[in-house]
């Protein structure tokens, strides 16, 4: 009898855990800045606005949280790096490798003692409950003191997270838009060019279905693979501008004339059979949809650029792959040429954290060439003013550098890039936004479900 | 057969002995603590977040907001559609499992050599995490490069056929979810009835043998009635791990297609970790205890488990 009611309790209240051991550490106290400053040894950065340092936290260690996938090789190595010449050492601590694990640990360390100094996010929205808390640091008095913190990025990647005209982010990932990967082996076969306009890219649809293959592969079992297409339908229809206020909370957008063509037009796309008949069956990781376009079984997917090293995969090269930018439309309000995707990831510090020149010392590495080039070999393109002279200078193979010039081309020439949407909507709303896409795809609701969906989500707190 | 004068003389001289080797409160304490600090402790706790307003943020302690969250509850349609779900998963666990688990479990207590082999590659399941078996299936049920690829070639099958859209469809997804849970956890409660089915007395079998009992006769009339405790134990051991079950949920199928397989504990997590809404997620939790606890209750009422009555009254 108790062990079945453990077992209950246990598995239903796995919430509660969480809960309280956040609680229980949550207590220390860091409300003495001034005087802590000065135990610090160094009354110069008392100056500094936001921060309250908290004197429980490692002594002589800034702690980084890396997300804990393959890219974070290149983190590493730029601690160690920085550890060669600092008396402050950077200790790493391995974070999760799945965004929500990760950011719910960020979350519930957060204002304790054994918290990270420095942590990832993905974008201002995921940080603003944060922001709300003074749980961050403004870095204006960082890009004071070193102004390339700011400078050796493209604005419209490192204003993403200056929220109410305070920086609180540093780039640090590769800048990740979306656009059409495609199989030239199965494009030849079926006599068809690349498209160069969104009528000529549905016409291809029945083309690719005659010659037996899927016209365009797409992940539908992962959810968030569905909201690209609406992101470049709804830049197509309405434009990027009105996109974002549609995002910010503005119902109109979702409920106009624009809105509703969009959505008919991507129904249209299911219906017709262009995603093929099995799309919500099938998974982006684990090979999923890369494995059908590598192997020749789909023509098109619309995915972000880490798409070439999942295509990829360890192979020396990619023989068969394209990419061509999203088509344009004849109608719609929509510039040309307006695109979608994420923008990068970026370095977040903690207010309470007890080191922070040692701490700007190590954000600098984000912008030297050793870093850089190191997000490179792993195909990320650095959202920096200078990704197209490291891109040249780098020693990747033609393929790798064929397609970083294309991105970064794009990126440069692209009048508007807005995140994507599943990264603005706030946190809270994150999966009932992929949950409606993906049901408008699946048929589960129609398009005015869609927008009483989508309405709610972008009004959510 | 008790000998008279093994035990009962002695305990009069060594009474205190005796009294020492008696159960008493303080052997619970230990138990006790355990169960208080990971099962009572955290119980509370969520039945405190589910008044607050918490997003997990530490430094922004919880705000109570009375039954804020607790009045969502009942227009939430989304949260009734995951209560539908689990009661769903659950039927399918007990009608696919105990038959199975049942049958097999009989059969695999006879005597012979050739069955403990069989047996023995039965239970791997047993041996591998639930996540590696949903990593398995993952790729067996893959549309394009699984098995239904395979039976589509190999029958020549139409392109659009049941097998083809195996996560996308909602039966059919609630459906390999069910399938799953039958493979993975099928062989621990064969175990059970093995073991059950052992502790029956060879002389009930000889006996319906003299009156002339067949095979199935004897399995409904002597069999099934001396593993009723049995079939009760593992059946709530079904039924509650089948409530609280999430982990192939979310790395199957992540609720999809359109929450036709969101479950209560796949639903608190989206909710609560995933939508960072401690609150709201606090009260599926309490719900999904409250819900679990009723269930495990019923089914030991109803079947009269709580009163521990013998089965083999008279035989020996």
């Amino acid at each position: 009898m108790n062990s079945r009611t453990i077992r209950l309790a246990a598995a239903g209240s796995a919430l509660a855990v969480v809960g309280a051991l956040a609680g229980c550490s949550g207590s220390s106290d860091s409300s003495d800045a001034s005087g802590s400053a000065q135990a610090s040894g160094d009354t110069s950065e008392a100056s500094i606005a936001g921060w309250t340092p908290n004197e429980g936290r490692p002594e002589g260690e800034i702690h980084v949280l890396v997300f804990s996938d393959s890219v974070a090789e290149v983190e590493r190595a730029a601690a160690e790096r920085f550890n060669e010449t600092s008396d402050i050492k950077v200790v790493i601590d391995e974070g999760a490798s799945a965004g929500v694990e990760y950011n719910t640990q960020v979350r519930t360390q957060i204002g304790t003692d054994s918290a990270p100094d420095i942590f990832m996010s993905w974008g201002s929205a995921g940080i603003q409950p944060l922001v709300d808390a003074d749980a961050l640091l403004p870095l204006d008095s960082f890009i004071e003191d070193d102004p390339m913190l700011q400078d050796a990025f493209l604005p419209s990647v490192f204003n993403e997270e200056v929220i109410d005209g305070s920086a609180y982010g540093i780039p640090m990932r590769g800048v990740a838009p979306e656009f059409l990967y495609y199989n030239t082996d199965v494009l030849a076969d079926a006599g068809l060019e690349p498209p160069t306009s969104w009528e000529d890219f549905k016409s291809q649809i029945p083309v690719l279905q005659d010659a037996g293959y899927i016209p365009v592969a797409l992940a539908g079992a992962d959810k968030w693979p569905d909201m690209i297409w609406f992101q470049f339908l709804y830049a197509r229809y309405l434009g990027n501008d009105a996109v974002a206020q549609g995002l910010a909370g503005d119902t109109s957008v979702w409920e106009s004339d624009g809105s509703k063509a969009a959505l008919a037009e991507l129904k249209d796309l299911v219906d017709m059979g262009a995603f093929g008949s099995n799309f919500a069956s099938q998974s982006y990781g684990g090979d999923g949809t890369a494995a059908l376009l590598r192997n020749g079984l789909a023509a098109y997917e619309l995915m972000g650029s880490w798409h070439y090293g999942t295509v990829k995969g360890d192979a020396e090269s990619v023989d068969n792959l394209g990419w061509v930018a999203f088509p344009d439309f004849t109608e719609g309000d929509g510039l040309d040429g307006e695109i979608a995707g994420n923008l990068s990831n970026f370095y977040n510090v903690a207010a309470d954290t007890r080191y922070p020149e040692a701490v700007a010392g190590f954000l600098a590495e984000l912008y030297g060439d050793e870093f850089l080039n190191g997000q490179l070999s792993f195909g990320n393109v650095p959202p920096t003013t200078n990704a197209a002279d490291l891109i040249a200078a780098s020693d990747l193979d033609e393929g790798s550098k064929a397609h970083a010039t294309f991105v970064v081309d794009l990126v440069e020439s692209a009048p508007t890039f807005q995140l994507s949407w599943d990264q603005v909507v706030p946190a809270s709303a994150q999966t009932a936004s992929q949950d409606a896409t993906a049901d408008f795809f699946n048929g589960a609701i129609d398009d005015q479900g869609f927008i009483d969906a989508w309405n709610a989500v972008v009004t959510s707190e | 057969m008790p000998r008279p004068d093994s035990a009962g003389p002695d305990t009069k001289k060594r009474g205190g002995l005796q009294h020492a080797g008696r159960p008493g409160l303080i052997w619970s304490v230990p138990a006790l603590l355990f169960f208080a600090l990971f099962a009572i402790a955290p119980l509370g706790v969520a039945l405190y977040l589910s008044f607050t307003d918490y997003q997990g943020i530490p430094v922004v302690p919880p705000e109570w907001v009375g039954l804020e969250n607790w009045a969502r509850l009942f227009d939430d349609a989304a949260l009734h559609r995951a209560i539908g779900v689990t009661v769903i998963l659950i039927v399918l666990a007990v009608v696919t499992q105990v038959p199975i688990s049942l049958l097999i479990g009989v059969w695999a207590a006879g005597p012979q050599r050739g069955r403990a082999i069989v047996v023995t590659l039965y239970f791997i399941p047993l041996l591998m995490s639930s996540a590696a078996i949903t990593v398995l299936f993952a790729s067996l049920v893959d549309p394009n490069f699984g098995i239904p690829a395979t039976m589509r070639e190999v029958f020549n099958l139409p392109a659009d056929n049941i097998f083809s859209n195996l996560l996308g469809n909602p039966t059919t997804a609630i459906g390999v979810i069910a399938f799953i849970y039958l493979w993975g956890s099928s062989p621990l409660h064969t175990l059970i009835y093995q073991g059950g089915a052992r502790q029956i007395p060879e002389i009930l079998y000889q006996a319906a043998a003299l009156d002339g009992a067949g095979r199935v006769r004897t399995f409904f009339s002597i069999t099934i009635p001396q593993l009723k405790n049995t079939i009760v134990t593992s059946t709530i051991i079904m039924v509650v791990g089948t409530f609280t079950s999430f982990d192939i949920i979310l790395l199957l199928t992540r609720g999809g297609p359109s929450g036709a397989t969101s479950n209560l504990p796949y639903f608190m997590y989206d909710k609560g970790i995933a939508s960072l809404d401690f609150g709201y997620g606090s009260v599926v939790a309490v719900v999904l205890i409250v819900l679990a606890m009723l269930v495990s209750i019923l089914m030991v009422k109803a079947t009269g488990y709580d009163k521990l009555e013998g089965s083999q009254e008279g035989i020996g």
